[in-house]
């Protein structure tokens, strides 16, 4: 191109110039300003808005359902993420609140947590607050505080050091697991599992590996390290189950290992759950642990629901699915279930197991629970059918409710009985909120045990607080 | 599996053995059992004292232990010889041959079996010897032999060959009555001929013994009785794995003086909640009210009120009201799942496990929650209490979404927690003495009273005493009877290991005894003694 070109006069812009809008006067300017101010701030808030709302539906990190992940990327996640972390904070500080807000300085704090003239229970919370702030000064109270503290008060510092995840609190942390204390070193395992870093998932995995640890110490290691739950602590807590540990260790490592995503361990459990020299106890702790997992465990746990031999781990992965709250359209097949199991612990477990979802086939449900000899079985199944009647006020299985189960549970709750049966039996009635369940709570509340009729006495107040608004 | 040319070369070369190499032992009787016709001689054998799983059959032409499950903490069947006693004041021997073929591969797995010759004027004092197969510590499992002398419970000396690399063993016993001492044989490869090697020896009358000595209070005419045993933990034994053979005895004698007396009556104990190193069990049912510091709105904290109920099995149940929270119809019902309660590491602590879906203070939000936490309450300071629990929190308010990993909360614990805590349970024990298809038995029956008010009864079940270690009580699948219609509670159960007595007048008060509980989700194990009301 010609430079000459380049040297040319400008053309003034004819028809859209910006001139052309700029107010003459200046009121006219102040005007023009803030109008544009709260333009750009409408605009700001409908980009903030439609962000959450678009990763609320769509959200960018789940591939089926992002709608435009590139520009969500860029976009929208940002702004959500941005959000997230100011929501993140001020949560954290007001659960905080209680050890950071006592209306002291912090020299304050110092002096009083140094104040030997004061017990030790009245001093030792203040070391959350030192840890957080983490000054020098902090940190040499802290030290000398933990020099000379007795066993069980260093331990319950060391868990509340660290759960303020400062990481510079971890160099009062490290001597600990030194101690000649046990109790000390399972305070300090506990507290450094709830801070960040690698560095700290690798030193309790040495302390879960070495055989000359007590079990108490290896044990806690190993709640730990699936506290921690990178991949660290994984490929520790794996290792460490293969060498074939007690049984509590072993127990407590399959723990942890299920609050690992499901995908990573699922070889390991179904191995193990497969193999035919696993105790049957050990069974149920595996099983029991997927609790904890995400919900790709759930069709796992299903299939051991359906097919296992054991009863026990049926019921155990019966209860372990209805941990999966985020799952709620298993209703038809935990009622196939049911209509099939022989063992009534079993069948209790899947009616718990029921509660969560939507949908229940209630109407299918209603003469199983009904035939239920099995009093935790049958409780178990009201409360199910309580559920339902609730949302379906007018349907038969309502009726069949108010009826027939509302007079059977008034007897539990009031006639001699286990505690925990008549609690699930109140429970089924302010599930149910209809008239006839109401008056049954009430006669509860007048001539059940305490316990019992305080909860009766609860479901009431709460019915009466929702028909007055 | 012994072959019958293997079986008669062993025969030919115990008869040498009697023959030639005892010729002084020609005058005393000498007993035994080759365990050839695969039934066990009521007269020769006394009834087997079982724990747990393990159980010793005559079968094969030989004597099995096996193990079909393995039992917490271990299995153990003994079996007591009855033919004979064995007299303070003559010499005597015995001998039987070992087989091992076990395969423990779990630190905690290990197995064997011998003799042991028990104290008559003792429970608690013991000699025995065995052929052992271990994985304890590690990798590999160690077949050895091991002789160990106990007084008065405690294991005061022996002697272990460590790895003896050998499936198939034997193991004697012989009593030197002039010098008063046991001296304890193996052979690590009977095949051939016995080649006895000294593993111990221990004085019974102060000294004498080369490993250990010790002072039995024995006199004249008193006398030791036998047992022959299995013992396995944590591991399954099939049959042919572990077994004796070829047992004989000789300078055994008539026995003298009756059984000793089993002792009976009722026997309470009660948990002893002021002790803070027992591992205790907690009951969680109740009503729970307070407020939650934590989630304040507009400067004041919300109040809350839950009820909770426990199982069996420790799985909690919940429902009930936060202020400002309500579910997805409006209403301010909340239910759901809690978790459960689990023993870890001696303590009772709550595995939380909660979801909400609903409004907090109108607006949409959902929250999942878990956490972990003892089961207990801490002092503050200042009179307050509260419960500490390290929370990780998933959730989403008006569609924003955000996670807190271990954010520590702590909960005001008021008077409603000290109230619903509840940790006292007790164990009523009745022995008594009962006809049984014209025998006269020991049945053993049992009531448990737990920390949330239901009972469970054990029905009666015949057990043995032994002088050495007393009784072995199992109590399993009992009947809740609190509940109604009854029903069988199989997450309950109690055993009690090594329940020794001492007779105080016509009444036993017991001297000893491990016990191991295990209810509400929960377990744990101490000393049975710990539980007795001073």
């Amino acid at each position: 191109m010609s430079r000459e070109f380049l040297k040319r006069e400008p053309v003034p812009a004819k028809g859209f110039g910006f001139r052309r809008w700029w107010p003459a006067t200046f009121r006219g300017r102040v005007l023009f300003g803030l109008s544009f101010f709260a333009g750009a701030l409408m605009v700001a808030v409908v980009i903030i808005v439609g962000s959450v709302w678009v990763e609320d539906r769509f959200p960018n990190e789940d591939a089926k359902r992002a709608l435009l992940p590139r520009t969500q990327r860029v976009v929208t996640k940002p702004i959500v993420n941005a959000l997230s972390r100011q929501v993140e904070r001020a949560v954290r500080s007001q659960m905080e609140a209680v050890y950071m807000d006592t209306g002291l300085t912090i020299e304050e704090t110092i002096a009083r947590f140094l104040d030997e003239g004061t017990s030790l229970i009245e001093r030792r919370s203040y070391a959350f607050r030192l840890a957080r702030v983490g000054s020098p000064e902090c940190i040499a109270a802290l030290l000398k505080v933990l020099q000379t503290a007795p066993p069980e008060h260093k331990a319950f510092m060391a868990q509340l050091i660290g759960s303020t995840g400062n990481p510079a609190a971890k160099m009062l942390l490290w001597p600990l697991l030194g101690d000649s204390s046990e109790q000390v070193v399972m305070g300090a395992i506990r507290g450094l599992s709830t801070m960040p870093g690698e560095d700290i998932a690798a030193r309790i995995a040495e302390l879960l590996a070495d055989g000359q640890r007590s079990d108490r110490i290896r044990i806690e290691a190993a709640l730990g390290l699936g506290t921690i739950g990178t991949p660290t602590a994984g490929t520790a807590l794996v290792e460490a189950f293969r060498q074939k540990p007690s049984s509590d260790l072993a127990m407590q490592i399959l723990n942890s290992l299920g609050r690992f995503e499901f995908p990573t361990v699922a070889n390991l459990f179904g191995q193990y759950l497969a193999a035919p020299e696993t105790p049957s106890g050990m069974r149920v702790t595996a099983v029991e642990a997927l609790a904890n997992s995400s919900t790709e465990a759930v069709p796992f746990l299903l299939r051991l629901t359906e097919g296992d031999a054991d009863a026990d781990v049926r019921a155990s992965a019966a209860w372990a699915i209805s941990a999966h709250h985020k799952v709620e359209d298993l209703a038809p097949a935990l009622a196939d279930l049911a209509e099939k199991e022989p063992v009534a612990d079993v069948r209790r477990r899947l009616y718990e197991a029921l509660l969560p979802q939507a949908g229940i086939p209630a109407e299918r449900l209603l003469p199983i629970v009904k035939a239920e000899d099995d009093i935790a079985a049958r409780v178990a199944g009201f409360n199910v059918v309580g559920s339902v009647t609730h949302q379906e006020p007018a349907s038969l299985v309502a009726s069949a409710f108010d009826k027939e189960i509302v007079p059977e549970l008034l007897q539990i709750a009031t006639a001699p009985n286990s505690l925990n049966i008549q609690m699930r039996a109140v429970f089924a009635l302010r599930r149910a909120q209809t008239a006839s369940a109401q008056a049954a709570l009430a006669a509860i509340a007048e001539s059940a045990r305490p316990q019992v009729a305080t909860a009766a006495r609860n479901g009431l107040r709460t019915a009466n607080k929702q028909l007055s608004k | 599996m012994m072959t019958m040319q293997f079986k008669t070369r062993r025969l030919f070369v115990c008869l040498l053995s009697v023959n030639l190499l005892w010729p002084f032992a020609a005058f005393a009787a000498s007993q035994g059992d080759d365990f050839n016709d695969n039934v066990k001689n009521p007269s020769k054998w006394g009834q087997d004292r079982l724990f747990g799983h393990g159980v010793l059959t005559e079968k094969n032409q030989r004597l099995e232990y096996t193990c079909a499950s393995p039992f917490v903490p271990e299995d153990d069947a003994s079996r007591p010889w009855v033919l004979t006693r064995f007299p303070y004041n003559a010499d005597w021997e015995m001998q039987i041959d070992t087989f091992n073929n076990t395969l423990p591969n779990q630190n905690f797995q290990v197995n064997s079996a011998g003799l042991t010759i028990h104290s008559p004027r003792d429970g608690d004092t013991e000699i025995y010897i065995e052929m052992y197969n271990s994985h304890l510590g590690g990798p590999p499992a160690r077949t050895g032999f091991n002789a160990q002398m106990v007084i008065t419970n405690e294991n005061v000396g022996g002697g272990d060959t460590g790895d003896a690399s050998t499936t198939s063993g034997a193991l004697r016993l012989k009593w030197d009555n002039t010098n008063k001492v046991i001296t304890c044989y193996y052979d690590a490869g009977p095949a051939d001929d016995y080649q006895w090697v000294e593993i111990a020896s221990f004085g019974l009358a102060g000294s004498g013994g080369a490993t250990a000595n010790g002072d039995w209070g024995m006199s004249g005419t008193d006398q030791f009785s036998l047992t022959v045993y299995g013992y396995s933990a944590g591991m399954i034994i099939p049959s042919g794995q572990m077994y004796m053979d070829n047992f004989r005895e000789t300078g055994g004698v008539t026995p003298t003086g009756g059984p000793p007396p089993e002792p009976t009556g009722r026997f309470p104990f009660a948990f002893p909640t002021n002790n803070p190193l027992l591992t205790a069990i907690i009951n969680l049912t109740g009503n729970y009210t307070g407020v939650t510091p934590t989630f304040v709105a507009n400067d004041h904290s919300r109040t809350y009120n839950m009820d909770v109920a426990q199982d069996e099995s420790g799985k909690l149940a919940v429902m009930g009201m936060i202020d400002g929270l309500a579910n997805t119809e409006g209403g301010n019902e909340l239910s759901g799942s809690l978790g459960s309660v689990v023993t870890v590491n001696d303590k009772p602590t709550v595995q939380l496990k909660t979801s909400f879906t609903g409004t907090g203070d109108g607006i949409p939000a959902t929250a999942r929650t878990t956490g972990s936490s003892p089961a207990e309450i801490t002092d503050m300071g200042g009179g307050s209490n509260a419960v500490a629990v390290t929370l990780n929190i998933s959730a989403k308010a008006a569609g924003v979404p955000f996670r807190l990993k271990n954010a520590p909360v702590m909960f005001p614990a008021d008077s409603s927690y000290e109230a619903n805590l509840k940790k006292s349970w007790t164990i009523d024990l009745d022995i008594s003495r009962k006809t049984i298809k014209n025998k006269e038995r020991t049945v053993a029956s049992a009531q448990l009273l737990l920390p949330n008010g239901d009972t469970i009864a054990y029905t009666e079940r015949v057990v043995r005493y032994s002088a050495t270690k007393g009784y072995l009580l199992s109590f399993k699948r009992g009947t809740n009877v609190t509940v109604s219609p009854a029903r069988i509670d199989k997450k309950s159960s109690i055993s009690i290991k090594n329940l020794t007595f001492v007779q105080q007048g016509d009444d036993w008060a017991p001297t000893g005894g491990a016990i191991t509980y295990q209810f509400l989700g929960q377990k744990g194990t101490a000393n049975l003694l710990d539980f007795v009301s001073p």
